[in-house]
């Protein structure tokens, strides 16, 4: 079985997150620039006197296709890296992939990844 | 097929594969560009010839009378290149059995493996053509004769030309139209990675369209006769070749996996060699393209070539639509010239002569260091006028008139910065990027030191090592050759040094760690440098490329910056007050008036009044002279008024005039006003569509900045008594003006006024006397716009 593993983090644990999964030989990965907005609604936060509120948060979304027996992994890996503690780390979540081909070879499935 | 072929089988002398034999000798050869191209013609010519009296023969036709072949499109103009298409055409008067002798010369050509086009038509069929299809039309305009009837040739020759000239606005139309939809099909030769050096934007067929422009628009033609541009089309011309030698096919795209061997082939190390004379070539086509369509649009809105010359701005006139100098200007004289036509163009929309740019590029002459005030504006001005302003930069780097301003500017004259993110080439970008900084010019304080700044945040692109370092260097040493403060010079060092920090901050720290915020607000120092570098960085970003700037990006910087400002807005420096000199200080303890003309400077010392300033500043209007800046400050009911001129070529103006005017027009305030007024009407251009755009005038209020006093801030588009009319507002609302800074920027002028309630002496701080204050100001700007 093959899983798909979304993540959204903030946008400069880009490089960390990706040298970490490198590391941990995840070898491709999808990454687009999003903006969206979670529990805190966007945000609307005090700071040294100038308030503000942005609708929606800029962030980075990760789409990762990997064999079902690294899904754990995986998603701890983003988790730990991705973490800073604050509010607006991000989420992470795997789905169930019914198929996935290799473009140039047709081969599909585990083999495909 | 091959039966027919041998029965049309004749003795050429070679068989049909010879000619791509010769093709590939001459190659062999090594032969160049243009020397291939014509001597391949040539080769072709006679086998074709060959080929004519061989088929004549075959139809039992003893001469060549009423059928001649002739060349078209590429080959018509003797630029065959190793892969290219024979265009041909046979024409005929009716011949009977022309197929048999069209047939007997086409399947030779088709067996050598040469690709042709081709066809058989009367002259008057031909001649119909040039109303249809326009790429058929635009073949036939480089017509030639190979062999057969030269009396034919030449009426079918002469006849397309004809019916192509006769109707020139409807054949340019067409062909500005395909032009436009191949420049959006295929991008610009000079700033593409893989660009197709005939289709794309300044490549070969750019070259062919300005012929064709010139049969029809008889104003094109001597532009066209300019060595740079034959060299231009020399150099794509020998890429050409190289390229179809290099990959033996046709296709004219500059592939990355080619570029290497094409350099090779031209003698070149390398792709990075290569790359800056495509793009060399292919801006100078672009540019000349453009010229060329302004002249022609010249030309079709008006027939007014009368030779009349109209004086237009210091020593600049305007005659047949286009700018000239004025008879007396000496251009070697006064550094500014250049800058200030240019600016005079990107103001009106009207094109500068061929002539004068003719005399710019051998008369220009590099200004003396430091520059003068009136030269580093005439750079803002200029500057100022955004994108209006591009192809005017474009024509002074063209004439070779921009490097004499700025001596590091060769380093990075057309350099490709080939990756994902840019879209030009170094000094493109670093026009593009000034162009987005004038649209920010509002946003700043210090519209100068954006516009320069933006101006030169990448020249060190052009030198070894990190840019942004070899930058700082740099534009220390350009701003202080250009006059700059030193504090301004600082500031311009640490704006080209830290052109990269917000955007790389914003994408790769983390904006919710005060340690970030810190790191940024100490390297930039100050919320008016912030604000630069925020315009800065994104008009830097926009002028990029569309990967470089997006929503989401902007939105990370302007968090950053929004918390950088939070942390600098606790540091607030106070402005230290103006204060008069000495020699003003004795001047207005005469207390009375007092004119005093230097140069293109003049102090007037006066008793203090309401509306003084709107007086002053008018008689100056209305004696023709422009204001550049004006500071004003007040003290002890005595008021001393510093205003800096435009240069004017007539010499000083005639001061003991000028203040016999004044004397009356402060006895007599309305007599100045209609005087203005007049004036302003007879300066007022109609509008073109190239002219530059002028955005609304803008009000701003600071009741922050100082305790002493309200400042007003005006952005408003320059014109006649612009100075004066504000002045005139804020007299009618009873405010006292206590200092005043004026400045002309571009089109733009950015006035600035310390007021205070004239009979309370205190800030104006109530809304409603603001909007009033607004209100009357706008009003005022409203009558002279």
């Amino acid at each position: 079985m093959v899983h798909l593993v979304t993540a959204v983090i903030k946008p400069f644990k880009l490089e960390e997150v990706k040298d970490a999964l490198r590391g941990a030989g995840v070898l491709g990965m999808t990454v687009s620039e999003v903006q969206g907005y979670g529990r805190q609604g966007g945000k609307s936060e005090t700071f040294r006197g100038g308030e503000y509120a942005v609708s929606f948060v800029p962030k980075v979304r990760l789409d990762i296709v990997v064999d079902s027996t690294d899904v754990d992994k995986v998603m701890d890996i983003v988790a730990v890296t991705a973490r800073t503690g604050k509010i607006g780390d991000g989420k992470i979540w795997a789905t169930d992939v019914d198929r996935v081909v290799r473009v140039r070879t047709g081969e599909s499935g585990a083999d495909a990844l | 097929m091959a039966a027919t072929a041998s029965d049309a089988d004749v003795d050429t002398g070679r068989s049909n594969e010879g000619i791509r034999r010769v093709r590939d000798a001459l190659l062999g050869r090594r032969l160049r560009g243009r020397r291939f191209c014509e001597a391949y013609t040539e080769a072709v010519d006679d086998w074709l010839a060959e080929l004519l009296t061989g088929a004549l023969a075959g139809a039992g036709r003893t001469g060549a009378e009423r059928i001649a072949l002739i060349a078209v499109g590429g080959y018509g103009r003797r630029e065959l290149c190793p892969g290219s298409d024979l265009d041909l055409l046979l024409v005929h008067d009716g011949v009977r059995k022309i197929g048999r002798v069209a047939d007997a010369l086409w399947y030779p050509i088709w067996d050598s493996g040469i690709n042709m086009d081709h066809s058989v038509r009367t002259p008057r069929e031909t001649i119909g053509v040039v109303k249809g299809d326009l790429k058929d039309a635009l073949g036939l305009l480089n017509a030639r004769l190979v062999a057969g009837d030269e009396d034919l040739a030449t009426e079918t020759i002469d006849g397309t030309r004809r019916a192509w000239a006769s109707a020139p606005r409807i054949s340019l139309g067409r062909l500005r139209e395909a032009i436009s939809e191949r420049w959006t099909q295929h991008g610009e030769l000079a700033f593409l990675l893989e660009p197709d050096v005939k289709l794309a934007r300044g490549g070969l067929r750019d070259l062919d369209a300005l012929e064709a422009m010139a049969i029809a628009a008889p104003v094109v033609g001597p532009f066209l006769s300019d060595a740079r541009l034959e060299e231009a089309e020399d150099s794509l011309l020998s890429i050409r070749v190289a390229l179809h030698t290099t990959t033996g096919k046709r296709s004219d795209r500059l592939m990355l996996e080619d570029q290497d061997a094409v350099a090779r082939r031209l003698g070149l190390a390398d792709a990075e060699e290569l790359l800056p004379a495509v793009a060399a070539a292919g801006r100078r086509v672009a540019w000349a393209a453009d010229e060329a369509w302004r002249r022609v649009d010249a030309w079709l809105a008006g027939p007014r070539r009368t030779g009349a010359v109209r004086p237009f701005d210091t020593g600049v006139a305007i005659r047949d639509d286009e700018l000239t100098f004025e008879a007396d200007a000496d251009v070697a004289m006064d550094a500014a010239f250049a800058l200030r036509i240019a600016a005079a163009s990107a103001r009106s929309g009207i094109p500068i002569a061929t002539e004068a740019l003719a005399r710019l590029e051998s008369e220009a002459v590099p200004p003396e260091e430091p520059w003068s005030a009136s030269t580093r504006e005439a750079l803002i001005d200029l500057l100022g006028y955004g994108h209006v302003a591009v192809p005017l930069f474009e024509t002074l780097d063209h004439i070779g008139v921009l490097g004499r301003y700025v001596r590091e500017w060769p380093a990075v004259r057309s350099k490709p910065q080939r990756n994902v993110y840019h879209r030009y080439t170094v000094d493109r970008h670093l026009f593009e990027a000034a162009a987005e900084a004038a649209e920010r010019s509002r946003s700043v304080h210090r519209p100068d030191l954006l516009l320069v700044a933006a101006f030169l945040h990448d020249i060190g692109k052009g030198f070894p090592g990190d840019h942004t370092v070899a930058g700082e260097r740099l534009v220390g040493d350009i701003a202080t050759r250009m006059g700059f403060a030193d504090a301004d010079v600082a500031i311009l060092v640490r704006m080209v040094g830290n052109h990269l920090l917000l955007a790389d901050t914003a994408m790769r720290r983390d904006l919710s760690d005060p340690a970030t915020i810190e790191m940024v607000a100490e390297r930039i120092g100050s919320i008016e440098e912030l604000e630069l570098l925020a315009a800065l960085t994104e008009a830097d970003s926009i002028a990029t490329g569309p990967a470089a700037w997006s929503g989401w990006k902007s939105t990370l910087i302007e968090e950053l910056v929004l918390r950088v400002r939070g942390l600098l807005s606790g540091e607030v420096r106070p402005e230290a007050p103006p204060a008069l000199s000495e020699e003003q200080r004795s001047l207005a303890a005469e207390g009375r008036l007092r004119l005093l003309g230097e140069g293109s400077r003049v102090t007037i010392v006066a008793p203090d009044r309401p509306g003084l300033l709107a007086t002053v500043a008018g008689v100056l209007a209305a004696g023709g002279l422009s204001v550049h800046a004006a500071t004003g400050l007040s003290e002890a009911g005595m008021a001393v008024e510093v205003f800096d001129l435009a240069p004017s070529v007539r010499g000083d103006p005639d001061w003991a005039r000028l203040e016999a005017d004044l004397a009356s027009a402060l006895a007599d305030p309305p007599s100045l006003r209609e005087r203005l007024d007049r004036r302003a009407r007879s300066s007022r251009l109609p509008s073109r569509p190239g002219a530059a755009r002028v955005a609304a005038p803008r009000v701003i209020f600071d009741n922050d900045a100082t305790p002493r006093a309200t400042i007003v801030e005006v952005r408003a588009p320059d014109g006649v008594g612009v100075l004066s009319g504000i002045g005139r507002a804020l007299a009618a609302c009873g405010c006292d003006i206590a200092v005043v800074r004026a400045l002309t920027l571009g089109h733009e002028v950015v006035d600035t006024f310390y007021v205070i309630d004239g009979a309370s002496s205190e800030k104006v701080t109530e809304p409603e006397r603001l909007g009033a204050v607004e209100r009357a100001i706008l009003a005022e700007l409203e009558t002279r716009s």
